[in-house]
């Protein structure tokens, strides 16, 4: 027991000297203030209007897919485990301290352990309440049922992490990859059947066979707060947890060679997202000839070749936008299929449009952070006659070509299901402008407060509540045009012009604020 | 005295052999320098020894005991970039090290002994990331000294130290010396590790190539120059 509290101590005290650090400085603090403030003045709101709750039903296939899901979500996390990827010490020195104690290695496993599930949980957790509080019409209540379900959803994935790697230590990587390759096949596959019966009536049997295994039944149950299921699926997680206590010996050097990989891996997809390539990944991708795209780039420019280079020199960003890309056209046959299914599919398609942003929204700002250290810390990044503004122009849209071309894909698969052209005319050019407005935000937010600690919490937030607040001049220039034209196109193009002029705006923000400032900011965004 | 024993140490990385048949030792009270040119495998013997990465074969055995996986606990490593914890003040490092040791209750007063010996009493309340390089090495020094560790692995600890941090530093590990503790050094500066050394092991490509006192190598590869001639030679 004295080990644990020794533990404690060096956790807590870590938390302590940081919560001290940050309201030292009261431009950090009062993010933080605001956000809470936010949070309490919603919850009151809501408080008077007496919201029922509502247990969310989910239907076939839906609710089975969402539970083949979580089985291939469990596999690509122990795929990563099997492969080297879990990152529990928090920092080299984390390592060299806990290695050196005097505390028995599966104590100290097992500590590590249940602080990497408890930030975890702590971050799905305020994922939840994200989406809960975003000013729209979510039941707090029923997304509370949901989110117990998902909690405990975390906390089974994040536990298996420590055994996967012993295994991968027992036997070998090859046989860990592949049990776990096995794992990922058991979700996808029948995820595949149940989407695929949606876009393909043959599949229908299959899919069939694959419900009456009860997936979504017991998705339903955890869904409406059943006490029994959730009781089972928190204990399923907590017996993973006493496995990392009785599998952590004689480990640290696999998991030290694997925090450092983590830690190298959150570096780089601070900076580029998608970025999950290792030294060896570069050495794969073969000889590095000069790209010929963006060769006559010139000036700032020349950040949009930089990164361009990086982004097909790292086969690691190439996969992440293809299985983006895939997943976005997926999700739009899907929502298409639905779309056209339903009783008004115009009025359908656009529910879904509205609700797909708020989810994208929402992904972005939480998934995403900032980092500029890596460029800012450089003196080649700051020479050059250009103006800083230009230069963040440049790694805006440098940075936020991949997401504008996943979601044009998803809405071009989506207005084609729906034979809806106009959905894609309109779609096109509002998805390009989103990402490089979101971007944007992203930025200015980030000059406001480039620690990655804030980030990744009350940042998180404030990012969202801008988006939809910023979007607002955009949304009203839109529907004004609407009204005096009468027309779509002059609809799109005044809501995307004010759109893009605030985007500009905000870089320039950012710009005022970064300017001779590079070693500050890198050095305040790890702090 | 003591002896750390590192015996037939190998280490690949995939077809990339970055330790190979690498065997020495080092006693209680001595100093011995690690050279070799980069990608040599200095580090990534360090890393074997402090028990942060497996070898692929080998034995470390410190005192005619075989060291199994808990040898961290024996062997400290204070690598180039002196890892402390950000968020703890130095005080802070010392009360973990001794909880986490399961040190006897004078402790306190010993590491206030020790701050003060290395110039660091001021610094108690100072957190790890308003910390120099050369105060974060003292720290590691002071808790690995606290901890009552007997092998101490340098690796590049002159680099990016000042002139005065170079000389405070030089005077701890000698006095760290003449304490008993084994430390293994690894650097670049050929002319402090003539200096500081009693003995140098002289790696190259994962080998051995050379090892005794300067003198000895000297004589041995016929070689009169400087440090850095002799070293030149036996890594050419």
């Amino acid at each position: 027991m004295n080990d644990f509290v020794t533990l404690a101590y060096l956790d807590s005290h870590q938390l302590l000297h940081r919560v001290q650090t940050i309201f030292r400085q009261p431009g950090r603090a009062l993010v933080y203030v605001l956000v809470i403030g936010y949070f309490v003045m919603i919850q009151m709101l809501r408080s008077h209007t007496r919201l029922p709750v509502v247990a969310v039903a989910v239907p076939e296939p839906f609710a089975s897919a969402i539970m083949f899901s979580f089985v291939a979500l469990i596999g690509v996390i122990t795929y990563g485990a099997a492969s080297g990827f879990v990152g529990v010490f928090s920092s080299a020195a984390d390592a060299r301290f806990l290695c050196g104690s005097r505390i028995p290695e599966a104590t100290v496993v097992t500590w590590l352990q249940l602080r990497r599930c408890a930030s975890m949980v702590l971050r799905t957790a305020f994922a939840i309440l994200l989406y809960a509080f975003v000013p729209h019409a979510v039941n707090f209540a029923s997304t509370g049922l949901i989110g117990f379900t998902v909690i405990a959803g975390t906390l089974f994935t994040a536990a298996t992490a420590v055994p996967m790697l012993k295994l991968r230590a027992a036997v070998g990587s090859r046989f860990a990859r592949t049990f776990a390759a096995a794992i990922v096949a058991a979700g996808l596959l029948p995820l595949a059947i149940l989407l695929g019966s949606l876009l393909s009536p043959g599949l229908d049997p299959w899919a069939h066979a694959i419900q009456s295994i009860g997936a979504g039944y017991a998705i339903n149950a955890l869904f409406h707060g059943n006490a029994a299921g959730l009781t089972s699926f928190y204990a399923a997680a907590a017996a993973m947890l006493c496995l990392s206590f009785v599998t952590g010996r004689d480990l640290y050097p696999e998991l030290y060679a694997s925090s450092l990989r983590v830690q190298t891996f959150r570096q780089r997809r601070r900076r580029l997202p998608g970025f999950v390539t290792g030294e060896r990944a570069y050495q794969a991708s073969g000889p590095l000839a000069p790209s010929r795209i963006f060769e006559g780039a010139r000036g700032a420019w020349t950040i949009a070749w930089k990164e361009w280079i990086a982004f097909m020199r790292a086969p690691g960003a190439r996969r992440m936008f293809w299985f983006g890309l895939i997943a976005c056209a997926l999700a739009g046959a899907i929502l298409g299929n639905v779309a056209k299914h339903s009783r008004n599919p115009l009025g359908t398609a656009l529910a879904l449009g509205v609700s797909i942003s708020n989810m994208v929204i929402i992904f972005i700002t939480i998934a995403s952070s900032f980092g500029l250290a890596e460029d800012l810390r450089k003196p080649l990044w700051w020479m050059g006659p250009d103006p800083i503004w230009l230069r963040l122009l440049a790694w805006v849209l440098a940075t936020s070509w991949r997401l504008s071309i996943c979601m044009a894909i998803g809405i071009i698969v989506f207005a084609a299901t729906l034979g809806l052209s106009v959905i894609a005319v309109a779609g096109i050019p509002i998805a390009i402008a989103t990402a490089v407005y979101l971007r944007s935000i992203g930025l200015a937010l980030y000059a406001l407060l480039p620690s990655g600690l804030d980030q990744r919490g009350p940042l998180a937030m404030l990012r969202a509540l801008l988006t939809y607040l910023f979007a607002l001049p955009a949304i009203a220039a839109s529907v004004t045009a609407a009204l005096i034209t009468h027309s779509l196109a002059m609809s799109v193009s005044a809501g995307i012009a004010l759109a893009l002029a605030e985007a500009l705006l905000l870089i320039a923000f950012a710009a005022v604020r970064i300017q001779g400032r590079g070693a500050t900011f890198a050095q305040a965004e790890a702090a | 005295m003591p002896e750390l024993l590192i015996s037939d140490l190998k280490k690949s990385f995939g077809k990339t052999i970055a330790v190979d048949g690498v065997s020495f030792n080092v006693t209680g009270g001595e100093i011995v320098g690690l050279l070799g040119p980069n990608g040599a495998g200095k580090s990534t013997t360090f890393l074997c020894a402090a028990g942060l990465l497996r070898p692929d074969a080998g034995t470390f055995s410190w005192d005619g005991r075989e060291l199994g996986s808990k040898r961290g606990q024996t062997i400290a490593l204070i690598s180039e970039t002196p890892d402390v914890y950000p968020m703890l003040t130095v005080w802070e490092h010392m009360v973990f090290v001794a909880k986490s040791c399961r040190l006897p209750a004078d402790w306190q007063a010993r590491a206030n002994d020790l701050l003060e010996r290395f110039d660091m009493a001021a610094q108690r309340d100072t957190l790890g990331n308003a910390l120099s390089k050369g105060m974060r090495q003292k720290t590691l020094v002071a808790a690995t000294v606290l901890a009552a560790t007997p092998v101490i692995l340098f690796d590049e600890p002159m680099v990016g130290l000042d002139p005065l941090g170079q000389r405070e530093l030089r005077g701890i590990i000698r006095h760290l010396r003449e304490s008993g503790t084994a430390i293994v050094m690894s650097t670049h500066m050929l002319e402090q590790a003539q200096t500081i050394c009693d003995r140098v092991v002289i790696l190259k490509s994962g080998r051995i190539v050379a090892s005794g006192t300067f003198e000895e190598l000297q004589a041995r590869s016929g070689t009169h120059g400087t440090a850095e001639d002799l070293f030149l030679e036996l890594t050419r």
